[in-house]
């Protein structure tokens, strides 16, 4: 019989067999009624209302907005609402971080006066650039390839700040990339914390603790691991443990492997290693190593 | 809007919609891996439940049936690796499993029947090919692996699919 043949008649079969069992049919049931149970957080709401509201609606607001302009430009000394307004937006200006490359909220939890807050976003924020430039040279390096590991695209979508002080600064940082071509990653490419979403990798974070150097803050140590002191808990819902089979220390190599009867693979070169552990980050299928260390910090996930 | 976008902005009657549109792919794709009638039916159960608490994630509506796919399969890796981990579950779950299948046996759909006489890795190529309709770049995504390797699996798969379902033709 010819390929043709064969794909018909699979499909054919595939067709008939296009079902679900009564067991899971129930199944589906119950996550219906479950779903259907659950407090609505998000749903969008839509409220009708008639012409006549509306207008009346945007007569007070505009009334309420005059009156209220008014009053604050008398709080501020300003002679009208206009002046106020333009005191207002001016002031809003100087707090504006690179509005052009942040495409999402920043938050910045450091309750330090907004000016040092502002300086040490602005810090982090370049900071978080350079390491996703580092990124790509750790890809080029871990997976031997120069083709599809540029980094093409990327939004920084948080900036957690931890810790900042006149020396030291700790901050998380979370983001999406989008390399050159996806697929050329797919052996050697630990997704880390990320998942992936088309072309994109997203949700990908990283630590950092920044140091001062001649009067310059550098990157000190960064990683996947998480800064606090305990791997475990830094891990969500989705992380699920993997076991990794046949690991060993040689020459100062680790090597592994991934199922209970294949044969350990080189995987990099370590001298203190504590515990080794693999989680299924996201939604990956493969699992990431995490080589944890005496500081208990992840060393080797990407 | 599509169910998908409405879904991602909490709208509970979307996902409920989501759910029938893709309950098939999502139960074919947890007993591709499972094989056992309780255990395909508690992965699907909990990988609906996954996707319905991180629809918010998602960055784009298109890549739902990949992103679903992978999490239904994640979940059954977690329900095999778990049972694994313990050695009495997992002489109980073996057990479970024989005695199930023959009792489906009985009562097997014809090509079910035949994907169980198969692989699990050709199994799975299979459901994903056919059952949830993915390319075999999508594949290639979800499986890590290269787009060759999907090719020559199915290729593999599809042929041996072949033989045992006529070879139950000519019993039957």
């Amino acid at each position: 019989m010819k390929q043709n043949d064969i794909e018909k008649y699979i499909r054919e079969k595939v067709k008939l067999d296009k079902k679900i069992s009564p067991k899971a049919e129930e199944k589906l049931e119950n996550i219906k009624t479950e779903i259907n149970l659950q407090t609505e957080t998000k749903a969008k709401k839509i409220m009708k209302i008639s012409l006549q509201t509306c207008i009346a609606m945007a007569a007070v607001f505009i009334f309420a907005m005059f009156i209220g302009g008014n009053m604050y430009a008398k709080s501020i000394g300003k002679p009208n609402a206009i002046s106020a307004i333009e005191a207002m937006l001016k002031k809003k200006e100087e707090n504006v971080i690179e509005e052009n490359i942040i495409e999402n909220t920043i938050t910045n939890e450091v309750s330090d006066n907004g000016k040092i807050g502002n300086d040490v976003m602005t810090i982090c924020l370049n900071a978080t650039k350079d390491l996703i430039k580092n990124l790509e040279t750790n890809l080029i390096k871990a997976t031997g390839k120069k083709e599809g590991i540029e980094i093409e695209e990327y939004d920084i979508i948080s900036i957690e700040i931890k810790e900042a002080s006149d020396t030291k600064i700790v901050f998380s940082a979370k983001f999406n990339i989008k390399p050159k071509i996806i697929n050329s990653l797919s052996d050697n490419w630990c997704v880390g914390n990320g998942e992936i979403q088309g072309d994109w990798i997203v949700s990908k974070s990283q630590q950092v603790i920044l140091e001062k150097k001649n009067g310059e803050f550098v990157i000190k140590e960064d990683g996947t691991g998480g800064y606090t002191e305990s791997l475990e808990e830094n891990l969500t819902e989705e992380l699920i443990p993997i076991q990794l089979f046949n690991t060993y220390i040689k020459d100062g190599y680790f090597y592994y492997s991934e199922t209970e009867n294949g044969s350990a693979i080189k995987y990099e070169k370590i001298s203190n290693v504590k515990n080794i552990r693999t989680y299924n980050v996201g939604t990956g299928v493969n699992p990431t190593i995490f080589l944890i260390t005496e500081e208990r910090r992840s060393i080797s996930s990407w | 809007m599509s169910n998908i976008k409405e879904a991602m902005n909490g709208d509970k009657e979307a996902f409920i919609n989501i759910v029938e549109e893709y309950k098939i792919e999502i139960y074919k794709t947890a007993k591709a891996i499972l094989k056992d009638e309780d255990n395909a039916c508690d992965a699907m159960q909990e990988s609906w439940i996954r996707i319905y608490k991180n629809l918010y994630k998602l960055k784009n509506e298109k890549y739902f049936k990949t992103w679903a796919i992978r999490i239904t399969i994640n979940e059954c890796y977690h329900i095999l690796k778990k049972a694994k981990t313990d050695e009495e579950k997992s002489n109980k779950l073996e057990q479970q499993i024989t005695n199930k299948e023959n009792e489906y046996n009985e009562n097997k759909a014809e090509m079910e029947t035949a994907l169980n006489k198969i692989s699990e890795d050709l199994r799975l190529i299979i459901v994903l090919y056919y059952y949830d309709d993915l390319s075999v770049n999508d594949i290639a995504k979800i499986l890590k692996m290269p787009k060759g390797t999907v090719q020559s699996r199915l290729q593999r798969a599809r042929e041996k699919l072949y033989e045992i379902l006529k070879q139950e033709e000519v019993i039957v």
